[in-house]
């Protein structure tokens, strides 16, 4: 119904509209459109990350030698048919590697960032809700944590409780909650004061419903802006602890650990760092790929509703 | 006397959305003479603001403003200038009040020096003197204390104070023409009274023309020469202040005029609403904008646009006005 | 303090009310003080004063929204600032708001059926589908069609509408006290007459008693039995709605009704001239007469003594030392 409405419109004299008019209208809405698109720039990194999903997930399965698994016969050789990626210097297969490791690249890039929001959306919502002295005692606590330099936090929980993966994901975690918290709050401010939650409130509604019913879909989106942001980041960083050999421990391969170890054959084995280097690389590129173009379109959709 | 100030013909705006092409303003003529006061009267939608920014081109990149629109102040043709040469206009020969003083007025500057700034900008004043002239302004619109006030900021003045500055700064470089956008809308009506009374008068001891934009029939009834009024981006009714309330023609204008609550009228009177809502600019109806809405509207309503008619000073834009013969 | 405010059978009983905000350790705001007013069943009391009054204050306090500093309001004889808890849920069906800002009031990610039903869910009455019905019915009462309405969200709408899904939230547990706070000072003219023309039919057929705040004073007369005016907190003037614009007692009222802007170009514009300078702080407001730094007929007596409210004549109470009494 709309588009005859449209067409009687414009026939009904105001055809001298022009159509230069309309020409830059749909230059605009063609620019709009462009932007916020999902292009290729979004297709190929998603497609790259299901792969490197799928592969990690279901690396028993795919009749790969064990990580672990020594082939005497293949000792720091290069891609065969045998090793499609090659051996490092034990003779142990690269791909399967690199696909154990990214099991422990991906495990860290989502939990890390779930455990720092997790409990940043708890402080933050408690905190931009209550006001007064809890959020006192919030801001006190965020403060206090972020005088305290992150690498030192990391180094001490590696020292201290060894190279566990729980623990890789909760002291990164741990360094992901003040920015939450403070995302949290301000939004979680934002909405406390608005009238909706009034209304709430004068029916009777708890705090535990206005939180979770009215509060919390308002702001899951700048949340999960936050975590896009966040998963590549904790992948680099627990990269960098295990190249440090801080993250898990040896014979788990993790791709920092891998391009740790193949560091010292650079002139004589090169793939045996080149391998993992490029998957980080791609990966970690992919991921903000990805989250970019998720976060052009939450910003449309939050424009849209609000 | 008689002299045209603003001459605005068939003046198109359209903004491009997601959804489409908004026709926000949909061809507006009017001139507009020294000493004179124009109100421009309509609901959220009707494109009164859009036009007032269309007039200073003061529009976002956004919009598209059609062929053939034309913008005349004191002869000059607005359309065919660059933005230096408009920005040398804004000022001293058009100057633009906004509806809320706060946004309009810059936090972190004293309003001494933000009207100094125009002064010395556009009439090459010297400091000194720029803030003699600051301070008689200020006295001029009538704030208390205008030595001490010159050096304060925004946010210790009051709303009507700030309003008050944002006249100041309006007037500073005597413009020819002056628009008031909803300049009164955030303020209390004992604070509004007092501003209407401010700008009337600044219109009439200097000489300007006024543009008076407005949602509220009240502020226009006793302040302005002639009135149009603007719905779905058009002019459907404009007329000597009297004549329109007196002889109304447009069925929308008698209409608005029967759904505003009156302090004369007795408790629970049942209010005479026009019901439905504003045409969607995007897919706007066809024929007369107003027609879905309008409880004498027949069939050749909907089929045309009706033009702007009637006598030289008193135009509405309807097939059927009320209260007159239509030649047939 | 008991003042003569006429004791009528009241339905809801406001009396000594006050609000009060720290502001820092030292200074508080006075938003409301000793506020005392009575209102009968199925009776609307409308509530004006320039922004910065109180009024507002007021009625949020009545709201419990949050339960104001000192002061009582009892509902149908029964106190409601001591209420706490399950409690206090409970009484909150039989006094319900609304608000200014239609669409902010509300919640942009849910859709209107789950707005509407929520008043239902929180007080635990009925399954989904039985809630399905009464926001169907609720939504057909206040105009809105509810098959195109209900999987909808507030963006969607306009402001009238956004408006209308607010009071039929409000009344689908068929409240008996309804506060409306501002409710169509956002609404253009001819919306808003739509909306007032609902509340009106809407408060007969739920047989509601209300609470109409407003800076706009035709809308209040429009909708009011009575009016009370609030000056910086305090009350000016109470009356029938048609003796306090015909006959307005407290200069402020006179002062408030003159600059009224009305739509006539031939009105007669009687102003009382005010002394010019600026509202008073409610932080520290001034001695006596809250109004008397700006009030034209201000004496020594107006700043060495607060006006004791008084009646006048049946029904009509004034808190002024200096009536205009003609």
């Amino acid at each position: 119904m709309a588009d005859i409405s449209h067409s009687n419109a414009a026939s009904a004299g105001a055809a001298n509209a022009g159509t230069e008019v309309q020409d830059k209208h749909a230059a605009a809405i063609a620019l709009h459109k462009r932007r916020t698109r999902f292009g290729l720039l979004f297709w190929i990194p998603l497609g790259w990350l299901i792969i490197v999903a799928v592969a990690a997930i279901g690396a028993p399965f795919w009749g790969l030698p064990a990580p672990d698994e020594i082939d005497w016969a293949y000792l720091q050789s290069p891609p065969s048919e045998a090793h499609w990626l090659g051996t490092d210097v034990l003779g142990r297969d690269l791909l399967s590697r690199i696909i154990w490791g990214a099991r422990v690249s991906l495990t860290v890039g989502f939990a890390a960032p779930a455990i720092g929001v997790g409990a940043g959306l708890i402080l933050g919502m408690a905190a931009g809700y209550y006001r007064g002295w809890v959020d006192e005692v919030v801001g006190i606590a965020i403060d206090s944590w972020l005088a305290i330099p992150g690498l030192v936090v990391l180094l001490l929980f590696a020292v201290i409780f060894g190279g566990s993966l729980f623990m890789v994901c909760f002291s990164l975690g741990l360094l992901f909650i003040p920015t939450a918290a403070r995302i949290t709050r301000a939004a979680t401010l934002n909405y406390a004061g608005r009238e909706f939650v009034l209304a709430a409130r004068a029916l009777g509604a708890s705090d535990f419903r206005i939180l979770s019913k009215e509060v919390f879909p308002n702001i899951i989106w700048p949340l999960i802006a936050f975590i896009l942001i966040d998963i590549p980041i904790a992948i680099v960083i627990e990269g960098s602890l295990s190249f440090l050999g801080l993250s898990v421990k040896a014979p788990t391969p993790s791709w920092g650990g891998i391009i740790a170890e193949g560091r010292e054959h650079l002139s004589t084995a090169p793939w045996i760092s080149l391998y993992p280097t490029l998957v980080m690389f791609v990966t970690v590129l992919s991921f903000n790929l990805v989250g970019d173009a998720i976060r052009r379109r939450l910003a449309d959709v939050r424009e849209g509703a609000i | 006397m008689g002299e045209t100030i603003l001459e605005v013909t068939n003046q198109r705006t359209a903004f491009a959305t997601g959804r489409g092409l908004l026709q926000a303003v949909d061809g507006v003529s009017f001139t507009l003479e020294r000493g004179k006061i124009l109100g421009v009267v309509g609901e959220s939608g009707s494109g009164k603001s859009v036009l007032s920014r269309s007039i200073m081109r003061l529009l976002p990149g956004t919009a598209v403003t059609g062929p053939g629109s034309r913008v005349v102040l004191n002869g000059q043709d607005l359309m065919q200038m660059s933005e230096g040469e408009l920005r040398r206009l804004r000022g001293p020969q058009m100057a633009i009040v906004f509806q809320d003083p706060m946004t309009a007025l810059n936090p972190v500057l004293t309003i001494g020096k933000q009207i100094s700034e125009v002064l010395t900008f556009h009439l090459k004043m010297g400091k000194r003197d720029a803030r003699r002239k600051a301070v008689e302004l200020l006295r001029a619109v009538g704030l208390p204390q205008p030595d001490v006030r010159v050096d304060q900021y925004p946010h210790q003045l009051s709303g009507g104070m700030r309003q008050r500055v944002a006249i100041a700064i309006a007037i500073a470089c005597e413009p020819d023409l002056l628009i008031a956008d909803e300049p009164t809308t955030a303020l209390d009506v004992t604070v509004q009274a007092e501003i209407l009374d401010l700008l009337q008068r600044m219109v009439r001891e200097r000489n300007m023309a006024m543009v008076l934009i407005t949602h509220d029939m009240g502020v226009v009834a006793g302040r302005c020469d002639e009135v149009a009024v603007m719905y779905a981006g058009r002019i459907v009714e404009k007329a000597p202040v009297t004549e329109l309330f007196r002889n109304t023609a447009m069925p929308y204008t008698a209409a608005l005029f029967a759904s505003i609550p009156r302090v004369t009228d007795p408790p629970h009177r049942k209010l005479d609403a026009i019901e439905g809502r504003p045409p969607d600019l995007i897919n706007p109806p066809p024929g007369c904008p107003f027609a879905p809405r309008c409880r004498f509207a027949e069939e050749a309503c909907r089929r045309t646009v009706p033009e702007l008619e009637g006598t030289a000073t008193h135009q509405w834009a309807c097939i059927k006005p009320l209260n007159r013969e239509v030649a047939a | 303090m008991n003042a003569p405010t006429g004791k009528i059978d009241a339905f809801l009983s406001i009396e000594n009310l006050t609000v009060e905000y720290p502001l820092s350790r030292k200074a508080k705001v006075h938003a409301v003080t000793d506020f005392t007013a009575h209102v009968r069943r199925g009776e609307t009391l409308g509530l004006v004063g320039e922004s910065g009054c109180g009024k507002s204050s007021a009625a949020r306090a009545v709201m419990q929204l949050p339960r104001p500093t000192r002061g009582s309001v009892r509902l149908d004889g029964k106190e409601l600032t001591g209420l706490k808890g399950r409690e206090l849920q409970a009484a909150r069906r039989r006094f319900q708001m609304i608000f200014q800002d239609p669409i902010a009031s509300l919640n942009p990610r849910q859709t209107i059926r789950d707005i509407v039903a929520a008043p239902l869910e929180i007080a635990g009455i009925g399954t989904r589908a039985e809630h399905a019905a009464r926001v169907a019915e609720m939504l057909d009462l206040v105009g809105i069609n509810p098959d195109q309405a209900m999987e909808r969200r507030p963006h969607e709408f306009s402001g009238g509408q956004c408006q209308r899904i607010s009071i039929a939230r409000a009344l689908i547990l068929k409240p008996e006290l309804l506060v409306c706070d501002e409710a169509v000072s956002a609404l253009d003219v001819s919306v808003q007459a739509q909306v007032l023309n609902l509340l009106e039919r809407l408060k007969g057929e739920f047989g509601l008693t209300m609470l109409f705040i407003s800076h706009d004073l035709a809308v209040v007369k429009h909708v009011s039995d009575r009016v009370a005016v609030m000056y910086l907190g305090k009350l000016c003037e109470l009356a029938p709605a048609e003796t306090i614009y015909r006959h307005p007692v407290h200069p402020y009222t006179r002062t408030l009704l003159a600059a009224v802007p009305e739509p006539d170009p031939e009105a007669l514009r009687d102003r009382v001239e005010l002394i010019p300078g600026e509202l008073p702080s409610p932080v520290n407001p001034p001695s006596g007469c809250p109004f008397r730094t700006r009030c034209p007929y201000a004496t020594e007596r107006c700043a060495a003594e607060v006006p004791e409210i008084r009646e006048i004549a049946p029904g009509h109470t004034i808190a002024c030392h200096h009536p205009l009494l003609n």
